[in-house]
């Protein structure tokens, strides 16, 4: 049986950061954008329509998400990240007309550096292991989750040299808005998810990208000195008068 | 010129006393108190009126940390408040307005008697009659930098076009820099800049100053509009106009900032207003930008990561360098006590 230690966790971990290392920080301002364009515009929205009324709330919290999605998925593409929404008609399959499911969070789908990634909205939960939101009644989603099975590759038994490429591991962004100013991004490695729970590998906090951000080194950079010319080496010539008249007339007198 | 006090055997200059005064930070009765007379006797050694006792000028130069020659010495006939007079707007106090410019004054005073042994680089700055965005353009090729490059050492490109950067060895909470027109060798303009700002706030100022120089000399216009044209004239000289349209792609987002920041040396805040007066982005996504850059605390504290290096001034030092084998000297010649040298070339 496959043993799952922080160890294998932890390479799992870094594999994944490294992998997406170069589109988190696309990812991260693309949430940032969306966040800072849907306000605007929905307020253009309620200004067209003259929606002055208490109501306007309403149509902010309707069309929110639909519209970050969709912001979302236009600067992804501008920037060669090529998504798609997820439309999940499992999701409607409701059985029963009174029971009570859990819908799947929708959202955008991805692949990179082999990997599939998807950006999902979070769950609001005080502690961080609760965010991620579990499948619901989604086979698919349920199926996007499962990525147990995948560790045991990560064994001794399946070296990854030999020419045969270890099966990666899916992928999510959970992205939430705390307040309506500021965004979170989170690095998940789910383990796997059916009906109301999921579980994962780790679930990381992104740092804003802008603080990994390191000035260029600069080794050669050569100071450029002031040029001064220089007119006279004695500052007592100039705090005490010229004298070299005199120093000169008695340098003669020594002489002679 | 002022009349010196004199006795049998000195020569008392009261206007000394209150230049070492006021740039430690002394009032008339803190002075007073700390060296046991009343206030009126300082006011009277001030105007000079009475010569202090050798204990009480003694007591004095301690407390300033200067050498009782100091007030022998014959003072600096002129120099002008410059920018220093628009401090209205900027609710500076008055003693930390006497502060910055009784710091510059002596650093000045230094740099005249030390430049006569030296020839100092010819100005190159034009007086302009133009509106900011203009004169920032002719500024920039009238000292000899690329029109579309951020320029890496300000400072430097300034000393080594003829102006006087002075480092004041103080921190000004309400005074970054300012600037006035001086007669050394010539016409001369001279920056001071307060110590302790962030690197990034330092090149604004300067380049800020820099607008005064050049826009407002003499003064034309109201106070206000003077300090709003030389912000525009900052912006547009740090972040030229024929480049930013390429380098503020839209959407704008922080990260992009940040990028830029560490590009063009200004800071986060100034790209956002650039960018809005540029009209790439709209006031109501400069406001949203703002709001963002808060809810991370960065509109008070840009991040560590992203500092700008501040720029250091090397006129000042070259001079003591060039003319003095120690700092002793420089100490004697100048009356000065060797705490306050230190002080005087920690930043030069």
């Amino acid at each position: 049986m496959f043993e799952e230690n922080d160890e294998n966790i932890s390479a799992l971990r870094e594999e994944i950061k490294k992998d997406f290392s170069p589109i988190t920080p696309i990812i991260y301002t693309v949430l940032e954008t969306a966040q800072s364009v849907v306000p605007e515009c929905i307020e253009l929205f309620n200004e067209r329509c003259g929606n002055d009324s208490p109501d306007a709330g309403k149509v902010y919290r309707l069309l929110h998400p639909s519209l970050m999605r969709a912001i979302m998925q236009i600067l992804l593409n501008s920037k060669n990240l090529k998504t798609k929404a997820v439309i999940d008609h499992d999701n409607y399959d409701i059985k029963a007309d009174w029971e009570r499911i859990i819908l799947s969070n929708n959202g955008l789908a991805g692949k990179y550096a082999d990997r599939n990634y998807r950006l999902l909205k979070a769950l609001r939960s005080e502690t961080i292991g609760n965010i991620l939101p579990p499948p619901g009644q989604s086979r698919k989603k349920s199926n996007y989750y499962c990525n147990s099975h995948l560790q045991q590759f990560r064994m001794p038994l399946y070296p990854s040299e030999g020419g045969c490429e270890l099966p990666k591991h899916n992928v999510i962004y959970l992205w939430d808005n705390p307040t309506a100013n500021s965004v979170s991004l989170y690095l998940v490695c789910p383990k796997w998810g059916r009906g109301n729970k999921a579980v994962a590998y780790f679930i990381d906090p992104i740092e804003h990208p802008a603080l990994s951000i390191r000035p260029p080194v600069e080794p050669d950079e050569i100071v450029r000195e002031l040029d001064l010319e220089k007119l006279r080496d004695d500052i007592n010539i100039v705090l005490n008068g010229d004298t070299q008249d005199e120093s000169n007339e008695n340098d003669l007198r020594e002489q002679n | 010129m002022e009349t010196p006090k004199m006795n049998q055997t000195r020569t008392i200059y009261g206007s000394r006393i209150e230049q070492a005064r006021k740039l430690s930070g002394y009032t008339q009765k803190q002075l007073a108190e700390k060296i046991g007379v009343n206030q009126s006797a300082i006011a009277q050694y001030e105007k000079g009126k009475t010569i202090p006792s050798d204990d009480a000028l003694k007591a004095i130069a301690e407390l300033t940390r200067f050498l009782p020659s100091f007030f022998e010495l014959a003072p600096l006939d002129e120099f002008p408040e410059g920018s220093l007079a628009y401090r209205a707007l900027r609710s500076v106090t008055a003693k930390e307005a006497d502060k910055a410019y009784f710091n510059a004054k002596l650093m000045y005073e230094h740099i005249s008697i030390m430049a006569r042994s030296f020839v100092l680089p010819r100005v190159q700055l034009p007086l302009l009659g133009e509106k900011a965005e203009r004169s920032a353009e002719i500024t920039r090729a009238s000292l000899g930098i690329a029109p579309d490059l951020p320029i890496r050492d300000l400072t430097n490109v300034l000393e080594r076009n003829g102006i006087v950067i002075l480092s004041l060895p103080i921190f000004l909470k309400k005074i970054d820099a300012f600037s006035t027109w001086v007669d050394l060798q010539g016409n001369r303009p001279i920056i001071a800049e307060s110590f302790g700002k962030p690197g990034d706030r330092v090149r604004f100022s300067i380049a800020h100053e820099l607008g005064h120089l050049v826009m407002h000399h003499p003064p034309k216009i109201t106070i206000k509009l003077m300090e709003k044209e030389a912000n525009n004239f900052a912006s547009s000289f740090l972040l030229p106009k024929c480049v930013m349209d390429s380098e503020l792609i839209k959407p704008l987002s922080l990260y992009t900032l940040a990028q830029l920041k560490i590009k063009w040396g200004v800071s986060m805040q100034a790209l956002i207003f650039r960018a809005r007066d540029l009209k790439i982005i709209t006031e109501r996504q400069a406001t949203y930008l703002f709001t963002q850059m808060a809810s991370h605390g960065w509109k008070t504290h840009e991040p560590n990561n992203l500092d700008i290096k501040i720029e250091t001034p090397q006129l000042f030092r070259k001079m003591i360098e060039g003319l003095y084998d120690s700092p002793d000297r420089y100490a004697a010649d100048m009356c000065l006590t060797d705490s306050r040298v230190s002080e005087m070339t920690l930043f030069a």
